[in-house]
């Protein structure tokens, strides 16, 4: 997949987290919340990141922005190793300022005491794209007034204002300090969905006022479809699929995703046909099923699936998938 | 805010009137007489019952209440049994030494367990953090009597580096050798009663920053870009600060009232001593006099832990 133009590409991270010991002799366990994920995103283009809750999706955007360490594997920005942004002070900088991150909790994820204005300047300050408070206030309230906030909100603190006010308010931290590239964590999650369109709709168009780039997850397919151009399925940490737009729908995807866009709501009483029911809940990532991670509840599965892991082929151009259905000897076989 | 205010004055003087009422029948339901303490057998009858009117002691119970009541209202605490001096000169000549003391203790706390705090919390789980955990748990638990005498024994009887007891070593002396020569006293009493109040700043700064540290606010901040220092100073620290406000604001109010313990081991002439000595003199008006000044602390450091918490913390609002 090494791409020369690609802004970030992420090659094998993986994130463990150790499991607590409740015995002197017990070998230590991992959770795999994050297993040998490779994929990069091309500048300008928004990669959605599916998954049901639990399967990595946070931890892996965590572990890219030096959020949390990583356990192995390699992040490049701009064909720059910068893994846990083990770098240069002056470089850290500068990495902070280009990936920003808009978090999941509106509510949580301001400070209740610090006001508007100063939450939004200090990453200005931070970072040097501000060199004064005066500065920095000015381009705050230009910012506020892009995102549909009246610059008056810049002495207030969060708790006066709405979810959906308050995730304004975190897109303009993000945007605050010129980043290239965004993570949305869940960013539409937790507001309601006639907000949801809102700010998606406010991600859209701050992507062309802005040039951006987005990384954008969810657990909700209808969401992440409406703003990506790309999408990356994962399952109990492991990529499952890597598909653009188009092929979402194609005959070639992966179980989990066909079962992912079955349960899409439709605006319609009809009856809902082919509705995909998995059984059943994530296994746990302690002890990650041998073979497939999603064999012991796929719909297709094979004798095979629960002995060999299937590894990640293109199956169309830009289309990958992990999955025993598309290897090429069982295809001819068929 | 002003019905704010009035409304917390009226709670407090109510809280006040209930306090001063349980003391006065308290002390009088101590199963011992002041009279048969302070009269002579030697005296005669008649010398005996004019000591008992001038002090109002043969009056019925609730007739000493209101008249007690009546003066309290004109700030007469009335005249101590023992010292036979009012209790307003008394308590005021001894407040001075407690409230220094009480200040060093403040001190030695702030300057010292909250510092302390944060390092432990932003250190959970290394050596440097289970050893301070172990240390504020014994200070916790520690019997402070105890802690006082092996000061005593340590520093004074062994070391003979500081005084035993007392809050200077007479004659006074004059200016600044009298305010080295208490500070030199104050060393024990001041550490024997820090300890307890440093533990529970140090467990309380600790646990909440560990709290606060998990927010999600925080990691925005470090995604911001803030580098270690701010991201401890000021958003996490700001934020769990308010519980250890509450304590140690909740504590210097009970302690005007005086380390009655601590106090008398080192003979420190402030209230706690006071109180020791009119207990055994059964010293009625110096009893209520020191207990209303301790309530009198509590109802006022009350308030002013709610105004400073109300200012700490822009979601509450104070008047509802």
């Amino acid at each position: 997949m090494p791409d020369s133009e690609a802004l970030l590409r992420v090659e094998h991270l993986s994130k463990f987290f150790p499991v607590k010991k409740h015995r002197l002799f017990e070998e230590q366990s991992y959770v795999h919340a994050v297993e040998d994920v490779s994929f990069s995103v091309n500048a300008g283009e928004t990669l959605g990141i599916v998954g049901e809750s639990g399967s990595g999706k946070s931890t892996l955007a965590r572990t890219i922005l030096a959020l949390t360490p990583s356990t192995s594997g390699d992040v490049y920005y701009q064909g720059e190793k910068i893994t846990d942004f083990k770098v240069g002070h002056a470089e850290q900088k500068r990495l902070r300022s280009q990936m920003q991150m808009i978090f999941q909790d509106p509510y949580a994820s301001l400070n209740p005491k610090l006001k508007i204005g100063d939450a939004i300047s200090e990453p200005m300050l931070a970072n040097g794209q501000a060199s004064s408070r005066a500065e920095a206030e000015k381009k705050t309230r230009e910012l506020l007034e892009v995102v549909g906030l009246r610059p008056e909100v810049f002495d207030r603190y969060p708790h006066e204002f709405s979810g959906g006010q308050r995730q304004r308010i975190g897109i303009v931290r993000a945007l605050a300090v010129n980043p290239k590239l965004m993570f949305c964590d869940e960013s539409v999650s937790a507001l309601d969905v006639s907000v949801q369109a809102q700010v998606l709709n406010l991600f859209n168009s701050l992507k062309n006022e802005f040039n951006l780039t987005y990384v954008f997850i969810g657990h909700d397919l209808s969401v992440v479809r409406y703003i990506s151009d790309r999408i990356l399925v994962m399952y109990l940490g492991k990529v499952m699929e890597i598909t653009g737009y188009d092929q979402l729908f194609s005959e070639k995807t992966h179980p989990y995703t066909q079962a992912l866009v079955s349960a899409i709501p439709e605006p319609s009483t009809a009856p809902r046909k082919n509705r995909i029911i998995l059984e059943g809940d994530i296994p746990s990532a302690v002890n990650p099923p041998k073979g497939c991670r999603f064999c012991q509840r796929c719909f297709k599965a094979m004798p095979e699936c629960s002995e060999v892991e299937p590894e990640m082929r293109e199956v169309e151009p830009g289309h990958f998938v992990r999955c025993h259905l598309y290897d090429p000897k069982e295809a001819n076989e068929r | 805010m002003t019905r704010y205010v009035l409304r917390r004055l009226g709670r407090g003087l109510l809280t006040i009137f209930v306090s001063v009422t349980l003391v006065f029948f308290i002390v009088r339901a101590m199963p011992s007489d002041p009279v048969s303490l302070m009269i002579s057998p030697q005296m005669s009858k008649a010398a005996q019952e004019q000591l008992m009117h001038t002090y109002g002691l043969d009056q019925p119970l609730l007739t000493q209440y209101v008249l007690y009541m009546k003066e309290l209202l004109i700030g007469n605490m009335g005249i101590s049994f023992a010292k036979r001096i009012p209790v307003t000169e008394l308590i005021a000549s001894r407040l001075p030494y407690t409230l220094v003391l009480l200040a060093v203790v403040m001190l030695i706390v702030c300057a010292i367990g909250i510092p302390l705090g944060v390092y432990a919390a932003t250190h959970k789980g290394k050596l440097a953090d289970r050893i301070i955990s172990v240390l504020v748990t014994v200070g916790i638990s520690i019997f402070i009597p105890f802690m006082a005498f092996l000061l005593l024994y340590i520093f004074a009887f062994r070391l003979k580096v500081l005084p035993t007891g007392g809050a200077y070593t007479p004659p006074m002396k004059e200016g600044m050798a009298f305010v080295a020569d208490v500070a030199r006293h104050i060393v024990l009493p001041a550490l024997a009663l820090a300890i307890t109040n440093f533990a529970n700043a140090v467990l309380y700064t600790r646990n909440s920053m560990i709290d606060v540290m998990h927010e999600d606010y925080i990691r925005t901040a470090r995604a911001k870009g803030a580098d270690e220092k701010r991201v401890v100073h000021k958003h996490a620290l700001n934020n769990a600060l308010i519980p250890t406000v509450t304590v140690i604001g909740m504590q210097i109010g009970i302690m005007v009232g005086g380390a009655t313990v601590t106090e008398t081991v080192f003979s420190w002439p402030g209230i706690g001593r006071l109180i020791y000595d009119s207990v055994n003199a059964l010293d009625y008006p110096t009893l209520q006099g020191t207990f209303l000044v301790m309530a009198v602390a509590v109802v006022i450091m009350s308030f002013i832990v709610d105004l400073v918490v109300a200012r700490l913390d822009p979601r509450i609002k104070l008047g509802d």
